[in-house]
């Protein structure tokens, strides 16, 4: 807690006095805010109304005692249970636990008993070169997010690969889904409250992940900063965490620390079926959805729902595909397998000198470091991307669509859910031959290293594929066969079809 | 600050006047002869080394090797002082940096200075346009003084746009003038170049606002009264039939009509500069089929 109040210091001394009294006004506002709409517990009303009567005060000191205490509760909410020595430990505990973590709450009874993750969940790309990055410094992942069992799943992944543990900020509705608690208290999980939009609680958390990469944690966090309400590859992220990571490495570079390096390594999670789809497709589609930022009702908070999921989903055949991209230094340069940067043209770059001067010291510049982490930004968002897998539940659903997109071409996407349940019914024939198209164009894309694809290698096959998947899981199945129709849930098909959005292959 | 300026043009000679009369003791890397009374090196390397700030004052076709015989890390910044696109890939020259070597940060300066006129000390003013303002402040240190104005932007897509939409329109106002086909069209010519300008500013997401300042109407009022000014010069030596070779300003306009492709936006003056200096239509054939198109239904 010291570093992140000195940290907050050192912020302060660089504002001036309306600039400190505004810090602190607007975390009283947001905090009013958000207990219009919650009730705030014993701790939380103490700390309001303390600091609410500092903001009152005249004088400095008063703003930044109030500052101080703000961080500090935060930063103890934020820190939660998680532990430097456990998770130092962890690697030697996992064993097991992460395994039985994927593989149900109920292992033996929804997941027969040979049940192999390995040839259920496919891990693939740079796998080799992420495991010596981790040994030479520290990893930064940074997944693409499509529900809350993204991180488990991602947990296994890094087990399953030999790859350490990593810590990673779980929202704080997460925790009430019990058996998720339990795991993620102990596996590096500190907690985000995203209720809290405060400025204060902003740099608490930043501060706090800062002081994780300084300290050589590894760690893990969605720039997409929520689940994919729509199902699409995210085309934006946020870039408060991110930039954490290249004040950390400058400071660590100031230290001429021996494990001074910061590697980002991107990663893409593709599954046939997602648990929330319906919830989340709904929530984006409606109206209210844009200021819905946290879902606490949705099918992760209903244990059965889960089970069911799992159950259904790790029993398919390489229905998920985790994929770690080509690591990156925080510049967004690509690096090779010894940890160096390289720039576009290929060739070794001291990645050092674009902060640091002659002599090696780096030069504090917060605006020359915003630029830099766009950039990396935006090469996160390429590599995802590319490293997307297409499988039959997205290419089939893509396919309708757009089939029926193309058949009502005067209706917008909002429109089309709603189309009436005999205008959702298309030929099986001409859906087999609107698959065959599109694969032609993913096959062109693959080759151009624009996508990755895990397809069965016939329109039949992939139809058939994904009618099967769809029968196994939702509630409402996205397309169900009607004889030698094919009907679509529009909501549902949408949802999957999102995930090619945005590779040039018709969609609106 | 340690400032490197590549080429002993008149651009580089003035910018080396600029940045001794800021109080800097810039070093100048020129080709072949040393100039007279100029601190200067054959060795773009030593260049290189020298300088933490190193302005590229060479036509766009020398920026790539440029780039390459610089030495260039990560720690440099790049200042361009040629705008517009690579004539070998058709990259703007700002990705054309970032591309071909280690450095990320760039900017431009543009704007209406003559360079002729500013190696006879009279006053001028530019934008180095960067989205580092560590390039911008650099800069200035370099620069700025009671001589030369230098404003900061952070637009440098818009910048580089409009320093490349200006060359165009330089060169479609020579021909106007070559041709002496009055001053109403001289203003058309004007108009309607800065209006497919903004069009195409809007599409790639710069700052239309910047085609109204130093570096947009300020550097074409500039470039358009300029007899010397190489694209201007280019319009009215083609109106008269001269044969004036490649020049930047056609480069520049036909790289500007791929990109506008890309974008599905239509640029008839572009096109028609671009068909002129491919000898594929005469000045006056391109300015009767300019004014023979459909009836507009806005001015935008």
């Amino acid at each position: 807690m010291a570093q992140l109040i000195a940290r907050l210091d050192q912020r302060l001394d660089g504002l001036d006095d309306v600039a400190v009294q505004r810090l602190l006004e607007d975390t009283v506002y947001q905090e009013r805010q958000r207990f219009e709409d919650e009730s705030p517990t014993e701790d939380e009303a103490k700390l309001l109304a303390r600091i609410s009567r500092l903001a009152l005060d005249n004088r400095r000191s008063a703003w930044e005692e109030a500052c101080r205490g703000c961080v500090d509760a935060y930063a103890r909410e934020i820190h939660n249970r998680f532990s430097l020595r456990a998770y130092r430990m962890a690697t030697r505990l996992l064993p097991g636990a992460l395994t039985r973590l994927v593989t149900a709450p109920n292992a033996g009874r929804v997941i027969s008993r040979d049940f192999d993750p390995r040839a259920r969940i496919r891990i693939q790309g740079h796998v080799e070169q992420v495991k010596r990055l981790a040994e030479r410094g520290t990893v930064v992942f940074t997944p693409t997010h499509l529900s809350n069992l993204d991180s488990p799943l991602i947990g296994y992944a890094l087990f399953s690969s030999g790859l350490p543990p990593v810590a990673y900020g779980a929202g704080l509705n997460l925790f009430s889904n019990p058996v998720m608690e339990f795991w993620m208290s102990r596996l590096g999980a500190y907690t985000v409250d995203r209720r809290k939009q405060g400025q204060l609680y902003k740099e608490a958390l930043k501060g706090y992940a800062t002081e994780l990469t300084l300290r050589g944690v590894h760690s893990l966090f969605f720039p997409g900063g929520t689940r994919s309400r729509s199902g699409r590859v995210e085309k934006r992220v946020k870039k408060g965490l991110l930039g954490t990571a290249i004040v950390a490495w400058q400071e660590l570079l100031a230290q001429r620390a021996p494990r001074s390096d910061v590697f980002v390594v991107p990663m893409t999670l593709s599954t046939s079926l997602v648990l929330e789809a319906e919830t989340l497709i709904t929530d984006s589609l409606a109206r209210e959805g844009k200021s819905r930022y946290i879902i606490s009702d949705d099918e992760f908070s209903r244990p059965r729902d889960v089970a069911s999921y799992l159950s259904r989903v790790l029993n398919l055949d390489e229905a998920v595909h985790v994929t770690f991209c080509q690591p990156m230094d925080l510049l967004g340069n690509p690096v090779n397998d010894d940890g160096e940067s390289l720039d576009a043209r290929g060739r070794v770059v001291d990645r050092r000198g674009y902060v640091c001067d002659r002599d090696g010291r780096p030069e504090a510049d917060p605006q020359r470091d915003r630029v830099y982490t766009d950039r990396l930004a935006r090469r996160i968002v390429e590599s995802w991307h590319r490293e997307n897998v297409a499988l039959s539940t997205h290419v089939a659903s893509f396919a309708a669509f757009q089939m029926l997109a193309d058949r009502h071409p005067h209706l917008d996407v909002f429109h089309l859910v709603h189309l009436d349940p005999q205008r959702r019914l298309m030929e099986r024939g001409r859906l087999l031959t609107a698959i065959d198209d599109l694969l032609i164009a993913l096959s062109t894309l693959q080759q151009q290293g624009r996508i990755r694809t895990s397809l069965p290698t016939t329109a039949q096959g992939i139809l058939d594929e994904a009618v099967h998947t769809f029968g196994s899981y939702h509630t409402r199945k996205a397309l169900r066969p009607e004889g030698d129709w094919i009907a679509a849930d529009m909501e549902l098909t949408l949802y999957y079809r999102n995930r090619l959005v945005g590779y040039g292959l018709g969609d609106a | 600050m340690k400032l490197g300026v590549l080429g002993a043009g008149p651009w580089g000679r003035a910018l080396y006047g600029l940045a001794k009369a800021a109080g800097n003791d810039p070093l100048l890397g020129h080709r072949n002869h040393a100039p007279d009374g100029f601190a200067s090196t054959d060795d773009p390397a030593r260049l290189g080394a020298h300088a933490d700030l190193i302005a590229l004052a060479v036509p766009p076709s020398a920026v790539r090797g440029a780039l390459g015989a610089l030495g260039l890390t990560s720690r440099h910044r790049v200042l361009l002082i040629s705008r517009g696109f690579d004539p070998v890939s058709g990259q703007w020259l700002s990705q054309l940096v970032t591309h071909a070597s280690p450095v990320l940060r760039v900017g431009v300066l543009a704007g209406p200075g003559v360079a002729t006129e500013l190696l006879e000390g009279l006053p001028g003013a530019g934008v180095v346009a960067s989205p580092f303002t560590d390039v911008c402040r650099l800069t200035q240190q370099a620069l700025h003084s009671g001589r030369f104005r230098v404003y900061p932007s952070q637009d440098l897509r818009g910048v580089e746009l409009a320093g490349a939409a200006m060359e165009i329109l330089a060169l479609a106002v020579g021909i106007v003038d070559g041709l002496e086909l009055g001053a109403g069209l001289r203003g058309i010519v004007m108009a309607r170049g800065l209006a497919e300008a903004a069009r195409l500013a809007d599409a790639l997401g710069a700052d239309g606002r910047t085609l109204g300042g130093l570096v947009g109407v300020g550097e074409l009022v500039a470039a358009t009264s300029s007899p010397e000014h190489r694209a201007y010069a280019g319009g009215r030596a083609l109106a008269v039939g001269g044969d004036v070779g490649r020049t930047e300003a056609v480069d520049t306009a036909r790289a500007a009509l791929v990109l506008a492709g890309e974008h599905g936006i239509e640029l008839p003056l572009c096109q028609a500069v671009a068909a002129i200096g491919s000898g594929r239509l005469s000045p006056q054939d391109a300015i009767q089929r300019l004014m023979e198109r459909a009836a507009p239904t806005d001015e935008s």
